[in-house]
This record gives structure tokens, C-alpha cells and sequence, in this order.
């Protein structure tokens, strides 16, 4: 989720994993240098393991536990506040093996601590430079160019079924025309901000009334929607534009039609949401649909970084996108923002 | 358009809505005659070769592009391989095909949602062609 400070959340996945990674990419580095062939290599590097990974963990555990009194203080101090709380953490760790030290000399407590703030300085600086090319300026500018366009094609097929049920059945030409004001509402809106997966939803059913309307029986579509609770926050248009492919490429090529199944459900704190439609070899222009997918997967990124992912595959006759998002509700994303 | 002879047209557009506003339309037009619909290229040709021999065959074809099974510009190529091949005007919604289109030597081109005048202006070339071939 968008920050405004300039911390990283340290308790998002996606940090900590990335902490761990240059933590032990440096340690790895150090065993090379100090060592002089591939057994002294391993020799070293468990040496420094054993004292490192626990001390490394334990900062990462001091971090979490005080991450919301550090987003409440300026950066000059949250910075004071974690090389303390690395300190405490490395501090916590010598005394617990100061009494347990079997394998060869302890090293010196000093020694130890200066390593560790080297490391948390090389860890902060990566975040500071990383928070500069995510800043919440750029991120905006990103999304907005990343705002999900709807084909020409559906616009203009779609005005051509409404102007034919004007003469005969003027009901549902309005009802028509009042669907595509609230998908083109939020189409042209700035679309930035997450949204209630249940309005998400409700767009969807509005899109797939009009697609309805041109196709008829050509188009079925299943929901299986396992309780899902309606407040879940999603990007905006993450469902829509995966929805408009199925139908393009996956309904439109058929003479017979076909059916798209989307199924959302939570499982532990992730929503799942699986889109299937027919697969046929004739739709081979993809291109538009690449377009969408990495359109989609790059918001996603902007959104929740490494806790959401999509994935696409095509079973048999089948085309499937899985897309896997962190169950934020409103209160959490109140908090972050 | 005093004096002019019935036009014979086939629609082909594999969305209902589609073929139902094209019917309107040319409902308002006086002398056409929808001969028949087609869902599809293939179904066109079908429909084609059967009128072939008959007197009353079709003048002009309304032709979608986007369709499944046998899209419009595919069928255009079999339809300009008749002996008398009917006129085609294609229809579609967007216009990333118009060259391609043209290259089928096509009447006209007309983007949906369409226009009355611009059906008739189509419809007087098609008569134009169809005279002269």
C-alpha cells in the first residue's frame, strides 16, 4: 500500500524478504573475502551464520513489534529509534549466547554492533532510494498512465445495440444506457485509490449486462463468490479489463459462445480471484491482452508490491488468470494512507 | 429515388442487435428488401450460392468484419470470386480494418452505430455498381 513516509513498512512481506536477501548477500560477500579456498568459504560462513541470522531475525522481530510508533515519529527519528532498536536486538543476542558460546571465541560485542549498523545503513539507504523511485508523486503518475483503457470496439458495439432496442423495447435501452454511464463514470475517473472488491463487482455485472445485450446466448457467465467479505479493497478496474478479454478472445471467436467463470474466495489472509474463459486457437491477436496483463500486474506491484501476484495459463481448452491479493479491508488501509 | 427497382440485401452480423438496427433502418429506406441474414461468413455463402440461380438474388451484402468462424474480409475474398458477385458495403464498429478493406474493393465502409443518410449515400453507390457491372 502507498505510504507517505518514508520508512518502509516493515511489516509488509515483500521488506522483510528483501532485508534478508542484502543482510545475507553482505554476509556472503564477507565469508568470500576472508576466506581463501571453497572449505575455509563454508567454514566462515557458518561461523558467521550462527551469530548472525539469530541477531538478524530477532532486529527484524524488534522492528516489527515497534513498527507504528516509528511511522509516528519524523524520519530523522525513527532512524535514532532503529539504530537503538539494532543495537538493543544485537545487544539481546550477545548476552543470550555470551552464556551458551561453545564453538570458538565470542566476538567482541563492539565488533558485532558496528556490522550490524553498517548493515542497517546499507538497509535503510536501499529504502530511501527505492521510496524515491516509488514516491507516492511518481507512483500517482504511474497508475495514472496506467489507467485501463476499454476497447473502441465495445464502446461503439455497444451504443449500435442500444440505438436498436430504442424503437422497440425503449425499457431496457435504458436501463442500457444507464449501465454505460457507470462504467464510463469510472472508466474517466482517476482511478488511484482502492476500491470495495463488492464495487468492483457490481461494475462487472453492469459490463457483462451490455455484452449480454450484443451477444445473447453466445454468453454465459458463472460467479462463485465464497463469502467474500464485501469491504476487501482492490485496485480499481483489476476485474473489468481481465473480463473484457475473456469476452473478446475467448467468447467473441465462437460461433456457439462459451461460458467465463470467475470465482473469488478468501483463504487466510489472501483473496484469490480466478477468471476462466474457452480458449481458441484462432484468437491468436494477444497482443491487447498482453497489454491488460502487464497493465494489471504493474499496478498490482504499485499497490502491494511482493504480496500480490498474477498468474495466466491455458489448460486444454481453457485460459485461466489467478490473481492472489493480501486481504486488506478498510481499517488497515485507513492506517497505512 | 423515383423510378429505381427493389434492392435485394443480405445482412450479415453475428450480433442481433446489430442485424435488428440495420432491418430499422433500412425500413425507412424506400425500395430495399432484406432478402435474408447471415450470423456469419460462412453462413453468408452459403445463403449466396443458394440465391445464385434464383431471380431474385442479392444486389447488396451489409457485411460485419469482426465474426466468428469465417470473418467479413474472408468472405469478401470468396464473394468477388462469383460470377456476379453482389455489391459489399462492410459495417464494423471500429476502424483499424478500413485498408484492408479497400483492398477487397469494397462499395463503402460504414462505422457502426450508422447513420440513415450515410446507409442511403452507401446504398446509392452500391445501386451505381451494380448497374454498371
Amino acid at each position: 500500500m502507498r505510504k507517505t513516509s518514508r520508512l518502509p513498512n516493515l511489516r509488509n512481506l515483500g521488506v522483510a524478504l528483501r532485508i534478508l536477501i542484502i543482510a545475507n548477500s553482505a554476509l556472503i560477500l564477507g565469508a568470500l573475502i576472508l576466506s581463501d579456498s571453497m572449505e575455509s568459504f563454508t567454514h566462515q560462513l557458518t561461523g558467521i551464520s550462527t551469530f548472525a541470522q539469530p541477531t538478524l531475525l530477532v532486529c527484524l522481530f524488534l522492528l516489527y513489534g515497534c513498527y507504528h510508533l516509528l511511522v509516528s515519529m519524523s524520519y530523522r527519528n525513527a532512524i535514532v529509534f532503529i539504530f537503538i532498536l539494532i543495537t538493543l536486538g544485537t545487544a539481546i543476542v550477545h548476552g543470550f549466547f555470551s552464556q551458551f558460546w561453545i564453538f570458538s571465541d565470542l566476538p567482541s560485542f563492539t565488533r558485532i554492533v558496528v556490522y550490524a549498523w553498517l548493515m542497517s545503513a546499507i538497509v535503510l539507504y536501499y529504502f530511501n532510494l527505492h521510496h524515491r523511485a516509488y514516491s507516492p508523486a511518481v507512483t500517482e503518475a504511474r497508475l495514472q498512465a496506467l489507467q485501463a483503457r476499454i476497447r473502441p470496439h465495445f464502446l461503439f458495439n455497444s451504443l449500435n445495440a442500444v440505438l436498436s432496442l430504442i424503437r422497440d423495447q425503449p425499457k431496457q435501452a435504458e436501463t442500457a444506457l444507464e449501465d454505460m454511464a457507470d462504467l464510463f463514470r469510472v472508466l474517466m475517473a482517476e482511478n488511484r485509490e482502492l476500491v470495495p472488491i463488492a464495487q468492483e463487482i457490481a461494475l462487472c455485472r453492469q459490463y457483462l449486462a451490455l455484452e449480454k445485450l450484443r451477444l445473447d446466448e453466445r454468453l454465459n457467465v458463472e460467479w462463485l463468490i465464497d463469502d467474500v467479505p464485501p469491504d476487501v479493497l482492490i485496485p480499481p478496474l483489476l476485474l473489468q479489463p481481465l473480463i473484457e478479454n475473456a469476452v473478446y478472445h475467448g467468447i467473441e471467436p465462437l460461433i456457439g459462445g462459451g461460458r467465463i467463470t470467475v470465482q473469488v474466495y478468501t483463504k487466510q489472509n489472501e483473496v484469490h480471484l480466478i477468471l476462466k474463459n474457452p480458449y481458441t486457437a484462432q484468437s491468436k491477436h494477444h497482443n491487447g491482452n498482453n497489454m491488460a496483463l502487464k497493465n494489471i500486474k504493474e499496478r498490482l506491484t504499485l499497490h502491494f508490491d511482493l504480496e500480490a501476484s498474477l498468474k495466466c495459463k491455458q489448460i486444454n481448452n481453457t485460459y485461466e488468470v489467478h490473481i492472489t491479493l493480501p486481504n486488506h479491508t478498510k481499517k488497515i488501509n485507513a492506517q497505512s494512507i | 429515388m423515383l423510378n429505381q427497382s427493389k434492392l435485394n440485401i443480405v445482412i450479415a452480423d453475428d450480433e442481433a442487435p446489430a442485424r435488428n438496427r440495420l432491418r430499422d433502418l433500412l425500413g425507412d429506406i424506400d425500395n430495399t428488401h432484406v432478402l435474408a441474414e447471415a450470423k456469419n461468413g460462412r453462413e453468408l455463402l452459403e445463403l449466396i450460392n443458394l440465391t445464385q440461380n434464383e431471380t431474385t438474388s442479392a444486389d447488396i451484402v451489409l457485411l460485419d468484419i469482426r465474426m466468428p468462424e469465417m470473418d467479413g474480409i474472408e468472405a469478401a475474398q470468396h464473394l468477388q470470386k462469383l460470377p456476379k458477385p453482389p455489391a459489399i458495403i462492410f459495417t464494423t464498429a471500429y476502424d483499424n480494418y478500413a485498408i484492408q478493406a479497400f483492398d477487397m474493393s469494397a462499395v463503402d465502409y460504414l462505422l457502426k452505430p450508422i447513420r440513415l443518410e450515410r446507409l442511403q449515400t452507401a446504398l446509392q453507390k452500391a445501386r451505381a455498381y451494380t448497374k454498371s457491372t
